[in-house]
């Protein structure tokens, strides 16, 4: 007999959580009502699910494969502790990729406060040198066999590692992973209208920057 | 030049995904607007550049370094909340026994400053005393119901013979004199009155030198208890009342006056 553990079974018709029932064809909110009654291996599947976004959202955001996966991790931990708080009103998507923007764009904070230069691996010379400003070509025409693949991703990832906080997480929600604007404003806590004037002008920043390779 | 409906256009092209085919209207604008047709070029290879960005996998431990993780959260909450729970049993005893030596020090302080009264006189009611006696320069208050040829008050002895010497006068570490005050609002209650903190001061002992060989009567005790007003120094003044003790020094001279006389501890009969 089929019982409903939560409200959110039934306004979600989400699956809910019995020993007996895989987890893997549950949706994320019937895995959270699970990780809410102690099913760890709920907790295991939203993992699996979101580990590997979530980190490369974090990386983009930070250009930082450690620190990504470790503020990744935090994400998550954030999740399992607030568990039992958590709210139904959005995805569960909108809610980890706003833990996530927050835990990023405080790290990149951060990294202001020191008076780090983000990109301190990109931008450093490979002799160790002092790091130094990202700088497009000059405009001439690039080689092909200069204009790698690998490269080219590096300076793409390069440029969007100089914008601002308030343009970046917008432009990486939108254009990386492929938001929606409703979703973006709903995970970033600000209005539509402003997502798009923001990822715009973050556009018009790299066409800028990114001239050469366009 | 860009116009309105160029605007209007580049924010179309800007809300739309990457590869989107543009619609009518955006593709008759882009044909005869050489500026947003570049602009719809650079976007697109923008768009296509941005895409090139490849998604960044997880490292195969993250599950493994998240439990861990995860175990060590929950150990620090363990210790955590086990310092709480001692906090909070701690927290009331700390209290408990801050007030208490609140309590006590106040106890102390009060019982000091009990003993040590601002102002001391003897009401006029007050029946043991030594006219015009003079105890290290300042005389006791010398009212008395049972004033008997006492006229004078300060100063003015009873009997011409009557004389009182200090024998013995403890000073403490020099301070004979620092315990007595002349007490401003005393003008209130009789000129002249005098008093002595006798807790700050021990009271000198004095004997009397008096060569008097007339007949000695021993008179019973006056029933009524002893009332003495204590100024506490913030104008209040309260009157307590101590049962009569006899210590023998009680006599009548012969010239019927009652001659009461301080006794020492060593008595001097
Ligand atoms: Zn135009």
């Amino acid at each position: 007999m089929d019982t409903l553990s939560s409200i959110d079974d039934l306004s979600l018709g989400a699956v809910a959580l019995t020993p007996d029932v895989a987890v893997g064809s549950a949706s994320d909110h019937a895995l959270l009502e699970a990780i809410r009654a102690g099913n760890e291996d709920a907790f295991t599947e939203l993992v699996a699910r979101y580990r590997n976004p979530i980190t490369s959202y974090i990386y983009r955001m930070t250009s930082d494969y450690d620190g990504a996966v470790d503020l990744a991790q935090e994400t998550f931990v954030r999740v399992y502790r607030a568990a039992d708080r958590y709210q139904t009103n959005y995805a569960f998507s909108t809610y980890i990729y706003r833990i996530a923007t927050n835990l990023a764009i405080s790290e990149l904070r951060k990294r202001k406060r020191r008076k780090l230069v983000s990109l301190t691996g990109f931008f450093q010379s490979s002799d160790g040198g002092e790091p130094r400003e990202f700088q497009p070509s000059d405009g001439q025409p690039l080689q092909d066999v200069v204009l790698i693949d690998t490269e080219r991703r590096a300076a793409v990832q390069r440029a969007i590692g100089t914008l601002p906080d308030k343009y970046r997480a917008p432009l990486i929600l939108r254009d990386v992973e492929g938001k929606s604007y409703d979703e973006i404003s709903h995970i970033l806590g600000t209005s539509e209208g402003t997502v798009k004037s923001r990822i715009s002008r973050a556009r018009g920043f790299l066409r800028d920057k990114m001239r050469a390779y366009l | 030049m860009i116009t309105n409906k160029c605007k209007t256009i580049r924010q179309e092209l800007e809300e739309a995904d990457a590869g989107h085919e543009p619609g009518d209207n955006l593709a008759v604008h882009l044909r005869g607007c050489s500026d947003c047709r570049a602009f719809a070029s650079e976007q697109s290879a923008l768009l296509g550049l941005i895409g090139t960005l490849e998604p960044v996998v997880a490292p195969s431990d993250f599950d493994f370094r998240l439990r861990a993780r995860l175990a060590r959260e929950r150990s620090r909450e363990q210790n955590g909340a086990g310092l709480r729970s001692f906090l909070r049993i701690s927290r009331p005893v700390a209290a408990a026994a801050l007030v208490l030596l609140v309590a006590v020090v106040g106890v102390v302080v009060k019982n000091r400053l009990t003993v040590t009264p601002s102002h001391t006189t003897v009401a006029p009611a007050a029946t043991v005393m030594v006219p015009g006696a003079t105890l290290g320069g300042v005389s006791i208050a010398t009212t008395s119901d049972h004033e008997v040829g006492n006229t004078g008050g300060v100063g003015t002895t009873a009997g011409p013979k009557h004389t009182v010497a200090v024998i013995g006068s403890r000073d403490v570490a020099g301070q004979n004199n620092r315990g007595q005050r002349v007490d401003p609002a005393l003008g209130r209650r009789g000129p002249g009155t005098v008093t002595r903190e006798f807790g700050l001061t021990p009271a000198s002992i004095v004997v009397s030198e008096t060569d008097y060989s007339g007949p000695v009567v021993r008179v019973p005790l006056d029933p009524r208890a002893l009332q003495i007003s204590i100024d506490d120094g913030r104008g209040e003044t309260r009157t307590i009342s101590l049962p009569r003790v006899s210590f023998g020094s009680q006599r009548l001279v012969a010239t019927q006056s009652f001659m009461p006389t301080v006794s020492t501890t060593k008595g001097v009969w």
